[in-house]
């Protein structure tokens, strides 16, 4: 064995094509500096600033939509000149929906609060979903199932209006120990249920489903600690030093704070040696057994931290709609999830967190299709208008319309590494 | 004093017996070369080696432990890591991830290192992906570390899966049947990597092949199995053995006797 030194040479030399689709070259100069990441980082961290409504009124508007345009204006030219198209046309996406917004629809100060709320507490539950499905390839439909548990459990801890029958008693907590006691219980519910952490495809996904159903059975049938179909009504909103977080653009300083730390420990972990092990364990499972990977124990882990977030993020929710109704915690809800991290890129931290300001944002456009309809025909004098009166059957259909297009041309979402199989 | 060894494994799916009282050992620095037809019980020892199978009966004795039964991911830290017969690079992750992830007992694949103790987590990060790169770089695919592996040729994949378990710092090495669908012209550069495996780095290697040339170039020890060990020696003794020659085509040669 003289030729140890060459060999090997000639075996990576001598059949490569250099010039292969896919391969990533290392970036120099600014490019290496103003990535797309940090860029859609910036462009977002600007956004949702400047979402927050400082008053109300005609001021905020303009200034809104001018930080929109000159962030999407520096996100074109970014993704233009690195030649990334799928950013660019989010960007103009993002653009043209924000000035259709401020100056066509005209919503109120107060709605985009709300608006801002859902997406901090859908961002919450697609980064986790995102760890689960995105990462370790736990394709979860249960995910609502526990943000239901979370939201119960939150609403029956703080909440005094329940009955229970005689000999039961109901326990009950302060506000901030309630929140991380709702997700435990999640966590606790997702552990019960992790045997069906064995099965594998499409069956781990019927099993989901399976819990999903029997979750949302449990909460209508456990009367007199759910009230069932009644629903469990005033649950309190949060009270910080005597400062009552009770309309929606004062929730907003609540729920953006804690979306951001759920968010910081789900990048922390997914951006870690652990997100190594379950991008391994997604790739291939078998491999990751072979060098020393627990896999079932890690699949747990991964099944009960998501779960967790997602209980955390039914409490925020449950404590802003102030209502814990079991028909929000349905299957269909765990399909939005999921369409959530699919819209802004399965195994991307960030691309779960877009993905549902995303979702938001296009669920609310498609709300508006009338109206923007009518805004064309003034225009367009032959643009056919949509009554307002069939909205609710346009916006499915365009929701459906929209993710034909986006599993067509872009299956990996908008700054997806890969497409969910 | 052998470092794995396989003694009297049964294994049979069904009432099939696929292996039959089958025992071998493995040396640091040799290749020990398992060879024998299709569906011999080959690939099903090496699984039974690695956690992936369990035996009817026998055992396999690692380092001094008992290890059959043991799940996967216990064997490679009793210190066995073998590669697969198609190449099983990590899609979706670059050249040099692949390679770290290999790495034992990582501290930051806890969730309470990676949540808590950054600063700790990043030397060790560093630290091992400086081992990792050391890793390519003697297999000379050091550009390839930041390519996604998916975007690798397939010898580039199969070096890359090389390095992948030289990385795991493992004292055995399994290797399933690593020339198959490798370019004849590159067939001389992988034996010789393997064979500084054993010689170099001090591994205990064990290799299913199909190719008796490479074998007998490479190994240190041969074992013909065919649902049994057939015969076992020396390359220069089994090359041959007529039983070598039974054992592929199912008959003695009666000439010979």
């Amino acid at each position: 064995m003289t030729t140890d030194a060459q060999e090997p040479q000639a075996l990576s030399d001598g059949e490569v094509d250099e010039e292969q689709a896919g391969a990533v070259v290392p970036l120099e100069g600014w490019r290496a500096i103003v990535t797309p990441q940090r860029t859609l980082i910036a462009f977002g961290a600007l956004m949702l600033l400047a979402l927050i409504p400082f008053g109300t009124g005609h001021v905020t508007g303009v200034f809104v939509t001018t930080v929109h345009a000159v962030c999407s204006v520096a996100v074109l030219v970014v993704a233009a000149m690195q030649q990334r198209y799928g950013l660019g046309a989010f960007a103009l996406f993002i653009l043209v929906l924000s000035l259709l917004w401020r100056f066509e629809l005209g919503l109120s100060d107060e709605y985009m609060a709300h608006l801002i709320v859902i997406a901090s507490v859908f961002s919450i539950l697609a980064s986790s979903l995102n760890m689960s499905v995105g990462y370790t390839g736990l394709m979860s439909l249960s995910h609502a199932g526990f943000m239901g548990i979370g939201a119960y459990a939150f609403a029956v801890l703080t909440t005094e209006t329940l009955n229970p029958p005689p000999g039961a008693e109901v326990f009950s907590l302060p506000y901030w120990p309630s929140i991380i006691v709702a997700g435990l219980v999640a966590s606790v519910v997702a552990f019960i249920v992790s045997p069906i952490l064995r099965l594998r495809g499409h069956f781990f996904v019927l099993a989901t489903v399976t819990v999903m159903l029997s979750l949302s059975q449990v909460i209508l049938a456990w009367r007199w600690m759910t009230n069932g179909s009644l629903a469990i009504r005033e649950v309190p909103r949060p009270v910080i030093f005597g400062y009552a977080f009770d309309t929606a653009d004062k929730f907003m300083l609540f729920s953006i704070p804690i979306a951001i730390i759920c968010i910081i420990i789900l990048w922390r972990l997914v951006e870690s040696p652990y997100g190594r092990v379950l991008t391994t364990i997604r790739a291939n499972p078998a491999v990751a057994e072979s060098i020393g990977k627990n896999v079932g124990f890690v699949r747990l882990r991964v099944y009960v931290i998501t779960a967790f977030f997602a209980g955390v993020a039914g409490a925020v929710y449950v404590s802003y709609v102030t209502v814990a109704a079991h028909s929000q915690y349905l299957v269909e809800f765990s399909t939005f999830l999921l369409i959530m991290v699919v819209l802004g890129g399965s195994g991307r931290w960030l691309g779960a967190v877009l993905g549902a300001l995303a979702y938001v944002t296009v669920s609310e456009v498609v709300r508006y299709v009338p109206e923007i309809t009518e805004w064309f025909h003034s225009y367009i004098s032959f643009f056919p208008v949509i009554p307002g009166e069939k909205t609710g059957g346009i916006t499915t259909m365009t929701w459906g319309a929209l993710l034909f297009f986006l599993m067509l041309f872009r299956p990996q979402g908008i700054i997806g590494r890969y497409r969910l199989e | 004093m052998a470092i794995l060894e396989v003694r009297n494994v049964n294994k049979s799916f069904g009432g099939n017996l696929v292996l039959e009282d089958v025992s071998m050992n493995a040396e640091l620095g040799q290749v020990t070369s398992l060879i024998g037809p299709n569906g011999a019980g080959k690939s099903t020892l090496l699984n039974i080696i690695s956690g992936f199978l369990k035996a009817d009966s026998g055992s396999v004795v690692m380092d001094g432990h008992e290890i059959i039964g043991s799940p996967p991911f216990k064997c490679f830290k009793a210190g066995i890591a073998r590669t697969f017969q198609d190449s099983q690079v990590l899609f979706y992750m670059n050249g040099l991830d692949n390679v770290v992830v290999s790495s034992p007992g990582q501290k930051g694949e806890l969730e309470y290192n990676a949540l808590l103790r950054p600063g700790m987590v990043a030397a060790e990060e560093s630290e091992r992906r400086a081992e990792a790169m050391g890793h390519l770089t003697d297999l000379n695919i050091q550009s390839k570390a930041t390519s996604l592996s998916q975007a690798l040729s397939y010898g580039q994949q199969k070096l890359l899966e090389f390095a992948r378990m030289l990385n795991s710092r493992a004292q055995v090495f399994l290797l399933d049947e690593p020339m198959a669908g490798i370019h004849p012209d590159l067939i001389a550069g992988l034996s010789a990597m393997i064979r500084s495996a054993a010689v170099d780095h001090g591994k205990a290697v064990i290799l299913v092949e199909h190719n008796l040339k490479v074998v007998m170039d490479v190994s240190d020890y041969v074992v013909v199995v065919r649902g049994e060990v057939v015969v076992e020696g020396p390359p220069s003794e089994v090359e041959n053995d007529e039983r070598l020659t039974s054992a592929f085509l199912g008959f003695v040669s009666n000439a010979a006797t």
